[in-house]
This record gives structure tokens, sequence and C-alpha cells, in this order.
């Protein structure tokens, strides 16, 4: 509703401006009336406005390769259209309003005149969906009204104390003391600076027998592992953690400005993943795994919280999720079977998607000769353990203790060849979630043929051109106001967004025989093979990102118990709702990419 | 041509697709014999186009009583209106913007009363055509259900039209939703509206 007389510029990207540049924009901007059904706007007409919605709802349409229109998306109060048309001259799209509409209109050439004066504005335009991102990360709207953005620039580190090459030991020791710090940059200008702990002189003199007087140089760690002071925290983690080391260096522009510790670092996280792995390397039996995986959830929502970046934090749960399962195989496998068997995950766990524990989807691999009663009371233990750890019981029961998904490799080609013959949508979304499998525990080189018999096999014109079928099955324009398209529930992200984005990179990612499984892992591929262009596969990420934060954060807030692929769209930060209408205009983008690559028909 | 051919012409009914100006005024008080105006605002309206951006807004300054039931109405303290400008100019100011376009408002009359009194000594002309959206609903409203109930209360009308009440007992604020009142009795009595946005 209109609770002012001029154009809000207090919201995005208007805030964008500065005080001049917002009071020329409302001493430009009139008022107008459409009535339903009128165009506001016609593709390929030169617009001599830009629109800001005061009231009513309007909708956009693409013009298809095939002729005709399709409604893409529903724009309400607040949201912008048209800015397009004015700075490139021509509407790529239709805009009609959908109910009686005021909007507000901007002079196209007050419109390019803003963008031309304010380059943070124009970039807004220009740059995209990575600007808008960027926009939603700084601003300090409330993402949820929790915990600010934790960064590096929070923490104090350690300041940077510089030795050369050729300092002693002793020397080096002496200044570690004296200036109270737990490492040494040693500055070396052909290698460039390197790093030397409390421990690495420890070692060098306890274990190593060095002498004290001998140069640091050899002890130096490179190169210089950093972050930067305005990344999040929760990155300087998933960089010692991947690299198994206890210190950063911390820069700004590039220039040093000292070291960040694993102790500092985690003291700003109550909860810890760090804490949960030590738990769990101690955990000697099942209930006691249990207990290290029941604090996960409340880890993601903390890190969450925090502002984690979606893939990070994915691949912080996927990497704690491997653990958990390689912990209860081998308490719940007996040992002669362990080397004799291979856990697979599936689906989104396999594809390292997985934040909040929907299901278990999994799979056994058996040597030939493992007898048939010991693989069942292994399976079905195991599968037993993993339900007391939190994954619920898969309810198309693709798990372990489904004889259907275990057996040697001959079995698994012969189950692979049965779905490929008669591909029905079960089939097809069992060969889907197969794909995507990773080995968690046990021998990874009994899954090797399986994997190598289900890419030979999808990787048919066919099987490939079945699976893109059902990533463009389903479209979404977006939708909130219950008068044009009435669902109580909300905007299903899962089948509307996810599932076509996951499903067409996969699709992809066979036809390219491309093997990883993260989807973000196959959109670079895929960018690197030149099956995507690094624009489109990078739109893709981030729509995929966006559609995964949204549909956390609806589950960690329980909102839509039982619905938790659904957002309410409608209560969405306008920001936020913005980006959405971008990453589903994406997948519209990328479904018509998959109909044109594997030849479907409209 | 007579000159009951011309007074025809000078009083003429304003028609919707012809510019108008919205306007609205806050005052001291109710009579417009004895109280003042104490600020203006008005915005042209072309068609289905309220044009914010040429839109005529002035403060006057105001030493007279102070009346604490207007303060509450229309928030305009003396301390307010001190940097407002002298209400000759204001109304100088006014005649230069208005010219001759009809001035459209919600209970026309009162409005009016008070700029004849301030314009009379001045010798100022001001339009001689005017609309009321209140005098319109009424007669859409008699039309439609001569017997029942009126009404004609500034919010009751923006419902029925569907209209948005913008910053109620601000100038600016009436003079906006007055006019888009006015352009919506447009769309409902004539629907020139639409086939026009659509041309």
């Amino acid at each position: 509703m209109l609770d002012q007389v001029d154009i809000d510029t207090s919201q995005p990207p208007f805030d964008l401006l500065d005080e001049e540049g917002k009071a020329q924009l409302r001493a430009a901007v009139d008022l107008i009336y459409f009535a339903q059904d009128s165009t506001i706007l016609s593709a390929d007409a030169q617009a001599d406005a830009a629109f800001v919605i005061a009231k009513g709802m309007v909708q956009a349409y693409d013009t298809r390769a095939s002729g005709g229109e399709r409604a893409f998306a529903d724009l309400g109060p607040g949201d912008l259209f048209g800015s397009h048309a004015v700075l490139s001259g021509r509407a790529r799209h239709s805009y009609r309003a959908a109910e009686e509409c005021l909007c507000y209109s901007i002079p196209a050439s007050v419109f390019r005149q803003l963008t031309a004066d304010h380059p943070r504005f124009g970039a807004w335009f220009l740059e995209g969906m990575a600007i808008k991102r960027r926009h939603r990360q700084s601003s300090r709207y409330p993402t949820s009204g929790r915990a600010l953005l934790a960064r590096i620039s929070d923490t104090q580190p350690a300041p940077p104390v510089r030795v050369r090459p050729q300092t002693a030991i002793a020397d080096a020791t002496r200044k570690l003391k004296q200036q109270k710090v737990e490492c040494l940059i040693v500055d070396d200008p052909q290698l460039g600076p390197g790093i030397v702990t409390r421990t690495d002189l420890l070692e060098a003199l306890a274990l190593d027998f060095q002498s004290p007087t001998a140069p640091v140089a050899p002890l130096a760690s490179r190169p210089l592992l950093s972050v930067d002071r305005n990344a999040q925290l929760f990155e300087a983690l998933v960089l010692m953690t991947e690299h198994q080391i206890e210190r950063v260096a911390v820069t700004d522009a590039g220039q040093l400005l000292g070291t960040l510790g694993m102790a500092e670092v985690l003291a700003h996280y109550s909860s810890t993943s760090h804490l949960i792995a030590l738990e769990l390397d101690r955990a000697h039996n099942v209930l006691q795994v249990a207990d290290a995986a029941k604090r996960l959830p409340e880890l993601i929502g903390n890190l969450y919280s925090q502002g984690a970046k979606m893939r990070f934090l994915m691949d912080l749960v996927s990497a704690l999720n491997g653990r958990i399962l390689d912990r209860l195989y081998r308490l719940c496998v007996p040992t002669e079977l362990q080397p004799r068997l291979c856990l697979l995950v599936l689906g989104s766990e396999g594809r390292s998607e997985q934040l909040l524990r929907t299901d278990q989807d999994n799979a056994l691999v058996a040597e030939p000769d493992v007898d048939e009663a010991a693989l069942t009371a292994a399976a079905e233990a195991l599968s037993a353990a993993i339900g007391q750890c939190g994954w619920p019981p898969c309810p198309g029961n693709v798990m372990i203790s489904n004889a259907d998904w275990r057996g040697d490799a001959a079995l698994w080609q012969s189950r692979i060849a049965r779905w490929l013959d008669q591909p029905d949508a079960q089939a097809m979304l069992n060969l889907a979630i197969l794909t995507d499998a990773r080995a968690v525990a046990g021998n990874a080189d009994l899954a090797e043929p399986v994997g190598a018999a289900l890419r030979s096999a999808l990787g048919q014109d066919l099987a490939l051109r079945s699976m893109a079928k059902q990533a463009v099955e389903f479209h979404t324009p977006l939708s909130w106001f219950g008068r044009i398209k009435h669902s109580a529930e909300g905007t299903d992200l899962k089948k509307g967004a996810i599932f076509p984005i996951v499903h067409g990179l996969r699709t992809l990612a066979l036809a390219e025989q491309i093997t990883q499984r993260n989807s973000f892992a196959r959109a670079d591929a895929l960018v690197e093979r030149g099956a995507l262009s690094k624009g489109f596969g990078r739109d893709l990420q981030q729509s995929l990102a966006l559609c995964m934060r949204l549909r956390l954060d609806t589950q960690l807030h329980g909102e839509n118990g039982d619905h938790p692929n659904h957002v309410q769209v409608d209560r969405l930060p306008r920001l936020d709702r913005e980006l959405l209408r971008d990453a589903l205009r994406v997948v519209g983008e990328f479904q018509d990419h998959l109909r044109q690559r594997f030849r479907l028909e409209h | 041509m007579t000159l009951l051919d011309a007074l025809v012409h000078t009083f003429r009914p304003v028609r919707y697709s012809e510019p108008v100006v919205a306007l609205d005024l806050e005052t001291s008080g109710l009579d417009p014999r004895s109280d003042r105006i104490l600020a203006i605002a008005a915005i042209p309206v072309e068609g289905t186009r309220v044009v914010l951006h040429q839109r005529f807004e002035q403060l006057i300054c105001d030493t007279g009583p102070v009346n604490p039931e207007a303060i509450r109405h229309h928030r305009l303290r003396p301390q307010d209106v001190a940097e407002g400008a002298t209400l000759a100019d204001a109304m100088y100011g006014l005649q230069a913007w208005l010219k001759d376009r009809p001035i459209v408002g919600y209970a026309t009359a009162f409005d009016l009363a008070f700029l004849r009194r301030a314009a009379a000594p001045l010798g100022i002309n001001l339009p001689k055509r005017h609309a009321d959206v209140r005098e319109l609903m009424h007669q859409r409203q008699r039309r439609g259900s001569p017997e029942s109930a009126q009404h004609l209360r500034f919010e009751q009308i923006a419902a029925e039209l569907d209209t948005p009440i913008v910053g109620r007992h601000s100038a600016l604020g009436d003079a906006l939703s007055t006019a888009l009142m006015w352009i919506a009795l447009g769309v409902r009595a004539e629907g020139w509206a639409k086939s026009r946005a659509e041309g």
C-alpha cells in the first residue's frame, strides 16, 4: 500500500544513491494508474520510463522462441521493472497490470543519468545478480533478526612478527617469547613469506636435533594461506580444516595484517564443528555417535545465522556426515566384512548438498562372494544405527535395509540395465540418485564398476533425453498473490527451482562425461568444457545457492512444518524476493537450454 | 457567441480526460470567515498520470491564534509554518502555477471558500471550473441505490474506489489521495483509461 507520497528511496537499489541522487529521483517521478490487463511495457518497444509498483500486481512475460508469451514473474509493491528496457533502449519483456495498478514512473533520461552519476547504482543494473547478492550480504536489514555476520575483522589477529630466513632458531624463539606470539613470518625475497610456528621450532630442536644456531629458513611452511579481513570467519575455519593447519594469515587488500589461530576462530562459535569431530573420534558406541550427531543441526543453525555461505556450510556438513557414517560403519559392520563392503550415500548427500538430514538414501556394494545372511545382518544393523543418529528412514525405501539397494557389482549392473529398459518415473529417479552416489565408508574400489556402468548406460542419447525431460517438466512463475495462483503452502522451491537445476546439471554432466557429483562443481566443470557459458554457470550456482538458503531458512525457523520445500514468498524481504525472481528466471532459461541441447519438444 | 453560450462554456463540467489540479488545504480551523490557510498542496492530474514532479506545495507563515484542535488534525504547529511564505506570496505563486486548470478536491467548496477570501483583496482570479469527488461519489451512489444511506467520508470513498489513502491530514497526502479518487472515478465512469492505456 502507498504510505508516502514519494517513491521510497530507502529500499534497494535506490538506497545506493546519495542524498542528491535521491532528491533528483524524487523530483522527476510521477504516479500513473494502469487498468487491469493493460500493457505497461511491450517487449521490443522503446521504453521512455522505468517503473516502481506503488500498488497492485504486474506480470512479466517472456516472448518464447516458438512464438507466444509466457508469464515468468509476478511483481508487487516496491518492485522495479523496465530498468533494462530503459538502459538498453529496448524492452526484453512485456509487463501487464494483473489488476488495477499504480506505478511510479522514472523518466528514462533521469534513470540513465542516475546510473551514470552513481557507479554503485549503475552497477546494480549492469552486473546483475552478483551485486544484488553482495548488497544483501552487506546491507544491514535483518536476515532473520539474529546474530550479525561474524567476520575476520571481528577478531583480533596476532601481529605479524617478521624474521629473515637466516635468523637462528634460538633468536627466533627469543623473538617469539618477547613478542608473545605463536608464530613468525619468514620473509624470503625469493620464495615469498612463509610461516614458522612455536611447534615447528620445538620439533626442530627436540625431535630433529637441530642446532639452536641453525637458520629457520627450512622450517617455514609455504605458501602462506591467507584470508581477507573482510571474509567471513567461517572461511578461515574451512581453510584450516581443509589444509589441516592451525593458523592462517590475515590480509587487507593483499597486505599482511597478522595471523589467526584455530583457537581464536573456535572461540567465536559456541557449538563447533571441531568439537563435534573430536567427540566423534572418541565415540565408542552408537549412542555416543548419536549424541555428537544430534548437535549438527544446532551447529548448522549457528553457522547459518552468522552468515556462513551455503557452499561452505554444505562442505562442512558433508565432511561431518561422512565422519559420522564412517564411524558407524566401523562400529556396526564386522571387522572382517569392512574391507569387503562399500557404503554409498546417494542423492543430495552424495552430492554433498545436504544440510538438515532429510532421509537416508544409501546403498551397499559388496564383493561377489560375501555371504548373503552376513550382508543382510550388517546392512540392517548399520541402517538402524544411521536411523538412531537422526536420519529418518527413506519414504521411498531407498536404503540399505532394503535388499534392492545392496548387492555385488554384477547385481547392480543388472539393476541398472533393468531400470534403463523400463524407464518409468521411479526407475529414472533411481538412476538419478545413484548417479550422485559417493563412497563414504568401506572399500571405495568396489563402487567403481557400478559408477562406470551407470555412466556408460546413461551417457546414451535416449537416456539423457528422458532425464532432461524431467528437468524441464515444471515451470514455476513466481507467484505470491493468491489471486493468480492459489497455493496456501507457498512456492515449492524444490520442484520449481532446485530439482530442475540439480537434475539438469546432472544430465549435462553425464552427457559431457563429467564425474563430479556436487552441483556447484558440475557447473564449474561444464563451464570449463565450454558446455555452459561462464556467466550462465555462475547464475545457475547463485540461483541454486539462493534457493537452498531460502529453504534452509524456512526449515530452521520451523515454519511451514509440513511443507519443508515451500517458501512463503510474500513474507520474504524485498531483496530476497527480487533475487528469487531472478533465480526463477535463470531456471527458465536453463530449461530452455536443456530443451535445445537435448532436442526436446516444447 | 451569446452571453449564455459564453457562460455555459465558462462553467462547463470538468471532464475526466482534461488536465486538472487536485488541491487540498490545511487550515487553522473550520470557519472560512475567521480561520486561516496554513498549507496549500496541489498536484496536476493528466488523464491517468499524477504529475507529482510538477506539484505545488506551500506552507504559510501564520501568527494568528493557535487552535489545538486543528493542530491535532493537521499536525502543523506554529514553529512548523514559521518558515512559510506570506499568504499574499503564496496566493500569487498559486495563481501563476494554476493558470486556468480546473480544481478538483474533496468537499471542494470548503477549500474554495478559504481561497476566495484570500484571493479577493489581492485581485487574484481563481479558475472558475472545479469538481468535487465527494459530490461525484454522491451522484454515483444515488444512481446505484437512491434509498440507501450515503457513504461519503473520505475514507469510505477511498475504500469504495479501492484507492490508497496517503498521509492523511497532510495537504500533499490528501491532495494525492484525492487525485487518485478522481482518476478512479473517471475510470469507472467512462472506461477510457483502459483503452487509453492499451493504445
